[in-house]
């Protein structure tokens, strides 16, 4: 059996995806799970099905397997894909560079199957993503996204985010390919860090590190004793350091670290100090 | 428990492993690369001058062959100074934490240190450890 991972992005209200274990929902980064094709050419055919709902922007009901999957693709601001060939050999290429690319992680998840996939396909499955992502409408990415886990999707699309720093959070999530210690960047983590890009416009772009457990730290930092470090997790919360001076005596220095909401760190912290940081 | 471990001199010169999604792309540590895990009450480092070798290059690359620690490409040994850091907690912690910088030898890595009195959700104190780092080597 051959299993691969179909994620499919979509705006919240406007995509649904139901399936087992997830019967009803208003969340993106979909679905599937199946082993549903014996031949190469019942997966593809199962892929272009899927392609071609998406590309319609019709519904898709699917059922194999006793198991029934509905795909609701996104009903505007979706830009398909050139063709339908096209669409479908990306899809293929991009399994194959994921079972290549992520070899730690795909021989611990499917071990037989990924050897598999990058010589034979025989089946295709669709799982379900247990990641349940609550993504505004404004982040919702405008193409849809084959076989990318959420994060690397999200990456991939339109968001707004400096280049430089979409560059180096990609290096920062690719060091979960080859490494079990490391996860890939948290979905959610990532959108708190663009929900406070977004909020406070800074004109410096931070230097970004990650955590094991796949949060995002931001930093600006001026100098050792001034410095904005923040720490984005998946709840919407951010751990914050901040190091400044009170005043102009040389030797006070004012270190504070804590966790607070994004919109709430100008009240939790000295904002005058902090948007010098950010924009000077 | 720390008493049953020695302290290492003011002197000596300590490598702590920092994985490479740790390392700012201006090659400086992360405060969370001086987070204990979950489960220590230290922070594991190295002595350096517990390795081979006359000088820092020497010792980091005696550490390279006998650290036991998987490593990747990109990763860093970050390298503080026992007295310097000992005394950058003291002085600028909150609390003034006077930290304390033992020998906890494993079998078969005698170069084994810890610094102890850090916990997990000490940030500030994590930071001012990163920030007295005073070089980063590659760890490969």
């Amino acid at each position: 059996m051959t299993v691969t991972t179909w994620h499919v992005l979509a705006q919240e209200d406007r995509a649904t995806t139901t399936a087992r274990q997830q019967p009803s929902n208003r969340k993106m980064g979909n679905v599937a799970v199946e082993p549903t094709a014996s031949t190469t050419a019942e997966a593809m055919s199962v892929a272009t099905d899927i392609t071609r709902s998406l590309l319609s922007r019709k519904p898709l009901k699917w059922s194999r397997q006793g198991v029934q999957v509905e795909i609701n693709p996104p009903a505007s601001n979706t830009e398909a894909p050139e063709t339908l060939d096209s669409a479908g050999q990306a899809y293929w290429s991009l399994s194959k560079t994921l079972a290549t690319h992520r070899p730690t992680i795909t021989k611990k998840l499917f071990e037989d199957i990924y050897q598999e996939l990058l010589s034979n396909v025989s089946d295709i499955s669709v799982f379900i993503s247990h990641q349940v992502v609550n993504l505004p409408v404004a982040y919702a990415p405008t193409m849809p996204s084959y076989v990318l886990p959420e994060v690397e999707a999200l990456l991939e699309s339109p968001l707004g985010l400096p280049a430089k720093l979409v560059s180096r959070l990609k290096e920062l999530n690719s060091y979960s390919w080859d490494d079990e210690e490391q996860n890939s960047i948290q979905v959610q983590s990532l959108l708190s860090l663009k929900g406070f890009l977004d909020e406070y416009q800074p004109a410096i772009v931070p230097n970004t590190t990650i955590t094991l457990g796949g949060h995002i730290i931001a930093e600006w930092r001026r100098s050792k004793t001034n410095l904005l470090t923040l720490e984005f997790l998946s709840d919407g919360a951010v751990k914050f350091i901040f190091f400044h001076r009170l005043g102009q005596a040389e030797q006070q220095i004012n270190r504070v670290s804590g966790i607070a909401a994004v919109h709430n760190l100008p009240s939790a912290l000295n904002w005058a100090s902090i948007s010098s940081l950010l924009n000077e | 428990m720390n008493d049953e471990y020695s302290d290492l001199k003011p002197s000596n010169n300590l490598a702590r492993y920092v994985k490479r999604g740790q390392v700012t792309p201006d090659g400086r540590p992360a405060h969370i690369a001086f987070r204990p895990r979950e489960k220590e009450d230290h922070i594991s480092t190295f002595c350096l001058e517990m390795l081979q070798g006359d000088t820092v290059d020497a010792q980091v690359q005696d550490l390279r062959v006998t650290c036991p620690l998987t490593r990747k490409p990109k990763d860093q040994f970050a390298l503080l100074n026992v007295g310097v850091t000992k005394q950058a907690v003291e002085d600028e912690s909150p609390d003034r934490r006077v930290l304390e910088f033992k020998h906890v030898p494993m079998d078969g890595l005698e170069s084994h240190c810890g610094i102890f009195g850090v916990r997990v959700d000490d940030a500030i104190i994590h930071k001012i450890i990163a920030e007295e780092t005073f070089g980063m080597v590659s760890a490969t």
